[in-house]
């Protein structure tokens, strides 16, 4: 990954918050889904612990196979999410780089990452007997509407008396507020941060900003994570002003969608940066960068939140997919895209194959699909990876810079 | 007494012209699960389920990846194919997450209008009663423009007596095979329902009323004890692998497929009581992976459900890459291990089916069912 001086410090924020996860005895905690409102858990005083997020540090940290072994050896099948087979195992062994999670008091999922989610979070609420809380996010398949916006906002209304009750303390509307615009201050210095990858040469790569997508994951809402993002648009700013590049002498620019793989993260770095291939933009840090105001077409805190959980890509219809990935292409002057046709991700990936062929015909810009799994290495063939991302990059060489 | 069905459901697709002309109606294709039909039917439509199909799949591999179900698999190839020329649109709901890209698959590759609905997943009940509040008018709204009629409240409350009684027949057919087990073979009991997707809801209904006349009278065949089965999983299994359970002698007692048993133990909606009725037609009945009902443990349910049907043992038929499904099994399995059921688990592909090694695996099964006592 590129050097940053930043790495230290969201390696410190990152251990100290496991450590708080695993030793308080005064903040009940709370299991997660990416996208779920945690603002109102961190309003509420309680502790938000990501499975998806440890399930990933596993992966990252070659720790997950094991995990997933252990998970099926249970009767989990393999055509289960790999990041729920990791969590089931990382629960069995208390494996990972934590040594395991420590066990919830309750639990909030939100529909728009996936439906897998609910099905995740079931087992586990069925493991520990504790309560579970889905805030259901519709799929936006023409665009956002006000019943969908409505809807969310009375089940945000719902979950602040599920906290309520379950942390044993009235919910404190002003501590949502402040945590709401924590948030937003933070989503916007990760947009910024991710926007300065337009410049050529682009100054990280997408591969930095999974990796920097942990502290905005986990602790959204807190003024620690608001900090972290903004030394760390600083010193990127700082790689801008100075001409430095993430991969020496690039020469192609492309878009990585889906979520990364996990256990391949330096290869492929390496891959890239030996063939002058910056990933300059990804669909996927874009999820945590930005609570739209403007877009909510009010001035209501709230009902931003709301859209800004309601707009994801993967939630989105395949058309507005398909604008992201134009738009994305043209504003970061990219020469290809990949798409990692994720076989745990299935909102992911089902359907990739014509977005590729429809983005590619309206941007002229090649797009390659390769089979793999962000969190199961077994999934991944070295050689049929390599064979495609070459003949990828060579399709791109009258793009190139 | 099931020779019409068998013949409604070979090659039922070179039919729906005849279905479409005979009925004087728009056919609907629904995919699964759970879209209520008789919306469809309110509006001026016949609706046509459709739950996979055996068929080689050369043009849905193109579009979709090798980690989806054979379900959404070859519903899209019968799509690509042009096998349903004659249907007028197409409807989804949100039971998965490949259904819910799949209805933006079709919505690039299909002629026809389609149309969702989302099955609200919201843990607080009156969040959810208010989402459906929302829905029922703009999916009555969407459906109109499909078929060209408006839903009226008397279609729709003539449309929900005619499938609340198709719903109380197939109820009967159930209670009958229960009470009845070796009255009626996998085949053509799975027949007689499924007929049901193809067919003129008026004209199955008579079907179905001359069927349960018949079985009234019929002998139970007088068989050796051969141990009585459930069947659990998303969908029927082929065919095929209903034959290979009469053959081997394993008479079936209940099931909840979600084309089965848990369908059929649904009520139907009512305009009477729209939201309240539409809240059970969703979420009551026999427990779906697919649907989160907060406070209902589906393991304890399914075990009762097989204790009270009188099943010896369980064979769950899992769809392969049904993810829903694949995460309630363990629990399953360890509750049925809990009240000392053994269960047995066979992936079921559309194709290609090892038969051989089906009926070596069924017929072990059946060995330690019968050596176990049960």
């Amino acid at each position: 990954m590129t050097r940053l001086a930043s790495f230290t410090r969201m390696k410190e924020l990152m251990t100290l918050h496991y450590l708080e996860a695993k030793t308080t005895k005064e903040k009940p905690i709370i299991w997660l889904t990416s996208g779920a409102p945690v603002e109102y858990v961190v309003a509420a005083g309680a502790l938000p612990v990501y499975p998806e997020n440890y399930a990933a540090m596993c992966a990252a940290g070659h720790q997950a196979l094991r995990l997933l072994e252990a998970a099926e050896a249970e009767g989990y099948s393999p055509d289960i999410c790999s990041y729920a087979r990791t969590d089931f195992g990382q629960d069995l062994l208390r494996g990972g780089p934590a040594g395991g999670l420590p066990p919830p008091c309750a639990l909030v999922c939100a529909t728009n990452i996936c439906r897998t989610v609910v099905k995740w979070f079931e087992a586990v609420a069925r493991k520990y007997r504790v309560p579970l809380f889905v805030v259901d996010l519709p799929f936006l398949h023409d665009g956002l509407t006000r019943d969908a916006v409505a809807y969310a906002l009375r089940q945000f209304e719902a979950l602040a008396g599920f906290l309520a009750e379950r942390t044993g303390r009235p919910f404190e509307r002003e501590r949502l507020f402040a945590a709401v615009a924590l948030s937003r201050e933070t989503t916007a210095l990760w947009r910024k941060t991710l926007d300065l990858c337009r410049r050529r040469p682009a100054p990280i790569t997408a591969l930095d900003a999974f990796v920097h997508i942990a502290p905005i994951v986990t602790l959204r809402g807190t003024a620690a994570c608001r900090d972290y993002y903004e030394a760390l648009f600083r010193e990127i700013e700082g790689r801008v002003e100075r001409g430095e590049a993430a991969v020496p002498q690039e020469r192609y620019r492309a878009l990585w969608d889906n979520l990364p793989i996990w256990d391949r993260m330096r290869w492929l770095e390496s891959f890239f940066a030996e063939r002058g291939l910056a990933i300059a933009a990804a669909t996927y840090p874009n999820s945590w960068a930005g609570i739209d105001a403007a877009a909510a077409g009010s001035n209501d805190p709230l009902e931003a939140l709301a859209v800004s959980y309601l707009r994801l890509y993967i939630h989105s219809g395949f058309a507005q997919r398909a604008e992201t990935l134009v738009r994305l292409i043209e504003e970061f002057s990219l020469t290809g895209f990949i798409m990692h046709s994720n076989r745990s991700c299935k909102p992911y990936s089902v359907g990739m194959y014509g977005l590729r062929e429809e983005v590619s015909r309206r941007t002229g810009v090649p797009g390659v699909v390769i089979e793999a799994d962000h969190n199961d290495p077994r999934q991944f063939t070295e050689a049929r990876t390599i064979t495609a991302l070459e003949a990828f990059i060579e399709s791109m060489e009258p793009l190139a810079g | 007494m099931f020779a019409f069905f068998h013949e409604t459901l070979k090659d039922p697709l070179s039919r729906l012209a005849d279905l479409r002309r005979n009925s004087g109606r728009p056919l609907i294709g629904v995919t699964p699960a759970y879209f209520p039909r008789e919306w469809i039917h309110a509006a001026g439509g016949l609706p046509v389920s459709f739950w996979g199909a055996a068929l080689p799949l050369s043009r849905a591999d193109a579009l979709l990846p090798p980690s989806c179900c054979p379900v959404s698999r070859s519903i899209l190839e019968i799509e690509l194919a042009g096998l349903t020329a004659e249907l007028s649109g197409w409807v989804f709901t949100s039971l998965c997450d490949t259904l819910v890209n799949l209805r933006e698959i079709f919505r690039g590759v299909s002629l026809r209008p389609t149309l969702v609905f989302p099955i609200p997943l919201a843990s607080d009940p009156d969040c959810r009663r208010a989402r459906l509040a929302a829905l029922i008018p703009e999916v009555f709204e969407k459906l109109a423009r499909m078929t060209g009629k408006a839903v009226t409240p008397d279609a729709l409350a003539a449309a929900g007596r005619l499938y609340g009684d198709i719903r109380m027949l197939q109820r009967r057919l159930y209670e009958t095979r229960r009470s009845r087990p070796r009255l009626i073979g996998a085949r053509d009991f799975y027949a007689a329902i499924q007929a049901d997707f193809f067919l003129d809801p008026a004209e199955y209904r008579l079907r179905l009323e001359a069927l349960l006349d018949e079985l009234a009278n019929a002998a139970e065949q007088k068989e050796l004890r051969a141990p009585q089965i459930f069947l659990s999983g998303m969908i029927a299994p082929p065919a095929d692998v209903l034959v290979l359970l009469d053959r081997l002698g394993m008479p079936v007692v209940d099931d909840d497929f979600a084309n089965g048993g848990r369908s059929v133990s649904r009520p139907v909606f009512s305009p009477e009581d729209p939201v309240g009725s539409l809240v059970q037609t969703l979420f009551g009945g026999r427990p779906c992976p697919c649907l989160h009902v907060p406070g209902i443990d589906r393991a304890a349910v399914f075990a009762a459900t097989v204790r009270e049907c009188g099943a010896h043992g369980v064979l769950f038929l899992p769809v392969r890459c049904c993810e829903p499904d694949a995460f309630e099994r363990p629990v399953l399995n360890a509750a049925l291990a809990a009240e000392g059921i053994p269960a047995l688990t066979l992936e079921m592909e559309f194709e290609s089916l090892p038969q051989e090694s089906l009926r070596s695996r069924l017929e072990a099964f059946r060995d330690l069912l019968e050596e176990s006592g049960r």
